[in-house]
């Protein structure tokens, strides 16, 4: 089957902790959508550059393959064992200097007539790595999610011990020391995003959502995505996109592939609908600073774009 | 009639985010010392807690939770005129565990661990 004759890939692009595992977690329960881990295939031009250099340049970065290879092994070979795991290193060994656009078009064929759907916040960070989705895939679909910069915040604070915003060098000059705050991630990323929507997709082919409103009214966000995407919104698809953990990629994998997403998702996969809660005030002090220093003009700006 | 396009938004960044470490550093060298010391500040809190969380679990086994939890505060470190030192002096060896080698002692907390 040709590239262009496979059923469209569906990208959920959003900065980390933005909903995007339990969204993505979701929408792969549909009956006509396939995926889960994150595969991060286009962050590097090749397997090879992926297995060599990780997320930064770091040989030993082994988390950021565990979803390609839990992928393959469940997809190429039945199961999620070690020995599949294994299996599927060699399946990826055979195709390391293959471009990562053309790996990932093999993955859509082999589960077509499904559509793929595909999220990693990495992507976020790094145009080169949007512009290589589109390429590959020009028909690709993008889901925008957004998250309250504050919430958001506090969120990627308990992330790896606060290590989110140093790895990811987001920092705040203003007081004149450097104060590591997310906040300066969250513009970014969104606006990174943003920019290649904006300039090089059609409208037609990506949707801005905000997860909050989605998780609160899930089967009415959830059905309006797939009117969008063409797809099946009966009850039936929305009563099974509420059950993510029944995805084969909902736990953890094998010890030698263990997460290829968020641990947490990981461990407790259930989606529980909630009331929805305040939305915390843009212009109050943060939460993560004792410096009385609150939000960003530019934060401020964005967020209130996105309807906060 | 033609209709002038709203002018769009700028999509300007504010910050340089990267995974990659080297382009971590300001060109600015004040700041770039500002950063390096952030850095390390905050290293050295989290080796502490970590620290701390060791030491809390070793007291725990001994019966000493209530002796060394009044040393931390919620924040998870002891206030700044609690050192290590100053807690050895205050509760020498005999208090916290058999003073034998390390092979044998590893083999009784293994015998004792209940199962």
């Amino acid at each position: 089957m040709p590239d262009s004759a496979l059923p469209f890939p569906l990208f959920v692009l959003a900065p980390p902790r933005s909903f995007t595992t339990l969204v993505t977690g979701m929408l792969s329960q549909h009956p006509q959508i396939y995926g889960g881990p994150e595969l991060v295939l286009f962050y590097r031009p090749t397997l090879h550059r992926l297995w060599r250099e990780g997320r930064n340049n770091r040989i030993d970065d082994a988390q950021i393959r565990h979803g390609i290879l839990r992928f393959v092994a469940e997809v190429y070979f039945g199961e999620q064992s070690d020995e599949a795991i294994q299996g599927a290193e060699h399946w990826c060994a055979a195709r390391q200097h293959l471009p990562n656009g053309e790996v990932f078009n093999e993955l859509r064929r082999k589960v077509a007539p499904f559509h793929l759907i595909e999220k990693s916040p990495y992507y976020s960070i790094n145009p080169e790595a949007l512009q290589a989705i589109n390429t590959h895939c020009p028909d690709a679909r993008y889901l925008f999610l957004t998250r309250h910069p504050v919430a958001q915040g506090v969120s990627a604070n308990t992330l790896s011990k606060g290590w989110y915003t140093r790895n990811l060098n987001s920092t705040d000059t203003r007081s004149g020391e450097v104060v590591y705050d997310p906040q300066t991630a969250w513009h970014d990323l969104n606006m990174i995003t943003l920019r290649f929507l904006e300039a090089d997709i059609p409208p037609d082919r990506y949707r801005r959502v905000k997860g909050e409103d989605l998780l609160a009214n899930p089967v009415e966000g959830l059905a309006d995505i797939c009117r969008w995407l063409g797809l099946r919104d009966d009850e039936a698809a929305m009563e099974g996109m509420q059950h993510p953990e029944t995805s084969p990629f909902s736990c953890l994998g094998p010890i030698s592939a263990l997460f290829g997403n968020d641990p947490n998702f990981l461990r407790n996969p259930y989606f529980t609908p909630s009331a929805r809660r305040a939305v915390p005030e843009l212009d109050a002090p943060l939460p993560w600073r004792d410096d009385g220093y609150g939000l960003r003009e530019e934060v401020i700006t964005l967020a209130r774009e996105f309807g906060y | 009639l033609t209709e002038t396009p709203a002018p769009k938004a700028k999509r300007e960044l504010i910050g340089q985010i990267t995974y990659d470490p080297a382009n971590h550093a300001f060109e600015d060298e004040t700041l770039e010392h500002a950063r390096r010391k952030s850095v390390s500040v905050w290293r050295r809190r989290s080796v502490r807690q970590q620290v701390v969380k060791h030491l809390r679990r070793i007291a725990s086994e001994h019966g000493l939770t209530n002796e060394v939890g009044q040393f931390f505060n919620n924040k998870g470190y002891p206030p700044p005129h609690i050192t290590l030192a100053s807690m050895l002096r205050m509760y020498p060896r005999r208090n916290v565990g058999p003073s034998m080698p390390r092979s044998q002692r590893r083999k009784t907390q293994s015998a004792c661990r209940p199962r």
